[in-house]
C-alpha cells in the first residue's frame, strides 16, 4: 500500500506540474549553491594540502614571522638552532637591497641569501637554472633572468655586490611575472640574486633579519619534541614575534581558515534552501486546501489519518528529492567550471578540480529530501487530521 | 430475530458555530436492518444529512449511542472508523466525489487500495464493478471525460468495490438530469434487489419513491414513515 501511496503522490505531483516544478526550483538552487560550494572547498583543500605536502613535506618545520604581511622579519640565530637535538638542518631566507655593479650597468637590487642545501628538502625553494650551474661555494651568485639581462652580466662574469666581487655561475630562467615569488617571500625571483647566507650575513652585519627559516627533523626524531625545542631556542635569544609550524599545523590552519569560510558561505547558501523548504510548504498548503474535499473523500472510502499523512509527506519529499538531485547535478557542473575557471586564473600547478565525494552525493540526497518531507509535515498534518465531515462538506 | 445491521440510540448533534450552538440532530432512534431500504426525507437543515454521517461513521453523535452490528462504535478511534468505513459502507454523494487525476477504474479501486489489497485482485474486482453498472468500456476514462450519470455510476461502483453491507446516498440524483436520476434509482433499486441495504437522503419525492420505507425528518428530529 505504500507503493501505491508512492505513486498517487506522483501523479499528483506530476498533476500540477508547474506549480511542482517551481517548489522544486526553489530546492534545486539551494541545493546546487551548497553542493558546489562544498565541492568546490573540499577540492581547494585537498589541492592545498597537496600543494603544502609537496612543498613542505612531514618533517619540516617553518619558523615564519607571526601574524600577516610578507615584510615582516624575524631574528634567526641559526647557530643556537642547530644545536637543538633532533634537528638535522637549519636553513634561512633572507633578502636586502644591494648596489650591484655589472659589466654593463648598475643599481640597486635585491639580494637574496639562502642555502642550497634548503633546495634538497623544500621542494619549491629550488632555483631553475638556464644557464652554468648552481652554488657550491662562497663568493659565487646566481643571477635572475632580467637581472643578467639588466646589468649585461654572463656565466663567469664577476660582479661587485656592495664593493665585493661575486663571480657569476649560474643564470635563472626567467620566471613567468608574479610567479615564484611567494616562495621566496615575495621577492621577484627574476629582479634578484641569489648567494650564500653566509656572504649576505657579511654583507649586512648587524642583526640577522630572515624573512624566514625551514628546519629540517632528522629521521625518527620526534617532530613536537624537535619543535618544542626550537621553540625554547627563539624565545631564550628574544625571537618572540616568530612562530614554528608543522606540516599537520600548516594544513590544520588552512583548513580551518577554508572549512570557516566554507561554513559561512555554505550557510548562506543553505538560507536558500530554507527559502526553498519553505516553498515546499507554502505548495503544500495550498495542495491540502484545494484538496480538502479529496482528503475527505479518500477518508470515506477508508483511508485512515496516517495514509493521508503518508500520501502528502511522499509528495512534498518527492519535490525535495528532484529538486535535490538535479540542484546536485547542478552544483556539481558549476563546481567542475569554476574548477576550470580558477585552474586557468590563477594556473595552479598541482592542479585543482573540485572534489566530488560519495558523503557529498548521499548527504545532498538525503537532505534535500529531509528538507522537502519537514516542511511537508504541517501541512500533511493537518490533511490527515481533517474531520472527514468537515473536509467534504467544504468547497 | 435478526440483528439490526446499524441502531442509532438518542444521537445527537450540536455544531459550534463560534459561540453559536447549532443542534443538527434532537435526539434521533434509528434501527437500519439488514437488506432495507430506506429513503430519509426532509426539508434542508433538517438534520438529514448529518444522520447519514453519524450512520456512516464519518462524524460522532455529540451525545447517545451509535451500534454497528450491535457494537458501540462512536467512541472507536479514528482509524478504526476508518477501516469500518472501508470494508463495510459505501457512500454515494450528490457531487459524486470521484478523484480527477484517477481513472474511472483507479477511482473504483481506491476504497481496496486503503485495505491493502493486491493491485491485479483489486484491478479485477474494480473492472468487474464498472461492467456492472455499464461501464465496461469508461475504464480508462478521467472523471472530466464522463457524463454525471457516467460519474454517479462510478461512484457507485466504488460504493460497491468492498461488497459492503451498507450503502448511504446523500442526493444521489440531486446533480443530474431526470434521465440519468432515473437510471440512478434503477441502479439503487436493483443493489437493493441484491440484497444490499440503502439509505437514500433526499428532498425528491419521487427518488424517494424508489425505497421501501419513507422517513420524515424536520428539526433534527425523526417525524415519522410517510
Amino acid at each position: 500500500m505504500t507503493r501505491d501511496l508512492f505513486v498517487l503522490a506522483v501523479r499528483n505531483v506530476l498533476h500540477r506540474r508547474l506549480r511542482s516544478w517551481l517548489t522544486v526550483i526553489g530546492i534545486l538552487i539551494g541545493t546546487a549553491a551548497v553542493v558546489a560550494l562544498i565541492s568546490i572547498g573540499q577540492g581547494l583543500q585537498r589541492s592545498i594540502t597537496q600543494e603544502v605536502e609537496r612543498i613542505m613535506g612531514f618533517n619540516t618545520l617553518l619558523i615564519t614571522p607571526r601574524g600577516p604581511g610578507l615584510q615582516a622579519r624575524i631574528e634567526l640565530d641559526l647557530a643556537a638552532l642547530r644545536e637543538v637535538p633532533g634537528v638535522e638542518a637549519v636553513v634561512a631566507v633572507r633578502t636586502e637591497t644591494a648596489f650591484v655593479q655589472g659589466p654593463t650597468r648598475s643599481g640597486f637590487l635585491s639580494l637574496t641569501g639562502y642555502d642550497p642545501a634548503m633546495e634538497e628538502f623544500v621542494a619549491e625553494l629550488r632555483l631553475d637554472l638556464a644557464a652554468g650551474e648552481g652554488l657550491s661555494q662562497r663568493g659565487q651568485v646566481i643571477l635572475g633572468a632580467r637581472t643578467a639581462e639588466l646589468i649585461g652580466a654572463k656565466v663567469g662574469d664577476v660582479v661587485t655586490v656592495e664593493d665585493r666581487p661575486f663571480q657569476v655561475v649560474g643564470i635563472l630562467t626567467a620566471q613567468e611575472e608574479g610567479r615564484g615569488g611567494a616562495a621566496y617571500g615575495g621577492i621577484a625571483v627574476n629582479d634578484s640574486l641569489f648567494v650564500f647566507y653566509e656572504d649576505l650575513k657579511e654583507l649586512f652585519p648587524g642583526p640577522d633579519l630572515a624573512q624566514y627559516g625551514f628546519v629540517r627533523v632528522a629521521p625518527g626524531a620526534e617532530v613536537s619534541a624537535v619543535k618544542a625545542g626550537v621553540e625554547r631556542v627563539l624565545a631564550r635569544t628574544g625571537t618572540t614575534e616568530a612562530e614554528v609550524i608543522g606540516f599537520e599545523e600548516l594544513t590544520q590552519r588552512i583548513r580551518t581558515v577554508l572549512g570557516g569560510v566554507q561554513a559561512f558561505l555554505a550557510g548562506i547558501a543553505g538560507i536558500s534552501i530554507l527559502v526553498g523548504g519553505i516553498g515546499v510548504m507554502n505548495t503544500m498548503y495550498t495542495a491540502v486546501l484545494e484538496r480538502t474535499r479529496e482528503i475527505g473523500v479518500m477518508k470515506a472510502v477508508g483511508a485512515k489519518d496516517s495514509h493521508v499523512l503518508l500520501l502528502f509527506l511522499f509528495e512534498s519529499g518527492l519535490m525535495g528529492l528532484v529538486g535535490g538531485a538535479l540542484g546536485l547535478l547542478v552544483g556539481l557542473g558549476v563546481a567542475q567550471t569554476a574548477a576550470v575557471v580558477v585552474r586557468r586564473l590563477f594556473q595552479i600547478e598541482g592542479g585543482f578540480s573540485a572534489a566530488v565525494s560519495v558523503g557529498l552525493v548521499i548527504g545532498a540526497l538525503l537532505f534535500s529530501f529531509g528538507v522537502g518531507a519537514i516542511s511537508g509535515l504541517l501541512p500533511a498534518r493537518r490533511a490527515a487530521l481533517l474531520p472527514p465531515v468537515e473536509a467534504l462538506r467544504y468547497e | 430475530m435478526t440483528q439490526p445491521l446499524l441502531r442509532l440510540e438518542g444521537v445527537t448533534k450540536v455544531y459550534r458555530m463560534g459561540q453559536v450552538e447549532v443542534p443538527a440532530l434532537r435526539g434521533v432512534d434509528l434501527t437500519i436492518d439488514p437488506g432495507a431500504f430506506l429513503a430519509i426525507m426532509g426539508p434542508s437543515g433538517s438534520g438529514k444529512s448529518t444522520l447519514l454521517h453519524i450512520a456512516g461513521l464519518l462524524d460522532r453523535p455529540t451525545s447517545g449511542r451509535v451500534l454497528w452490528a450491535g457494537d458501540e462504535v462512536s467512541s472507536l478511534r479514528s482509524a478504526r472508523l476508518a477501516e469500518l468505513r472501508g470494508r463495510h459502507i459505501g457512500f454515494v454523494f450528490q457531487t459524486f466525489n470521484l478523484m480527477p487525476t484517477l481513472s474511472a477504474l483507479e477511482n473504483v479501486e481506491l476504497p481496496l487500495v486503503f485495505q491493502g489489497e493486491r493491485p491485479r485482485k483489486r484491478r479485477q474486482r474494480a473492472a468487474q464493478l464498472l461492467a456492472l453498472v455499464g461501464l465496461a468500456d469508461r475504464q480508462r476514462h478521467r472523471p472530466g471525460q464522463l457524463s454525471g450519470g457516467e460519474r454517479q455510476r462510478v461512484a457507485i461502483a466504488r460504493a460497491l468495490v468492498s461488497d459492503p453491507q451498507l450503502i448511504l446516498a446523500d442526493e444521489p440524483t440531486g446533480n443530474l438530469d431526470s434521465a440519468s436520476g432515473r437510471e440512478i434509482l434503477e441502479v439503487l433499486r436493483d443493489l437493493n434487489g441484491r440484497g444490499k441495504t440503502l439509505v437514500l437522503v433526499t428532498h425528491d419525492v419521487e427518488a424517494a419513491k424508489v425505497a421501501r420505507n419513507i422517513l420524515r425528518m424536520r428539526d433534527g428530529r425523526i417525524e415519522g414513515e410517510a
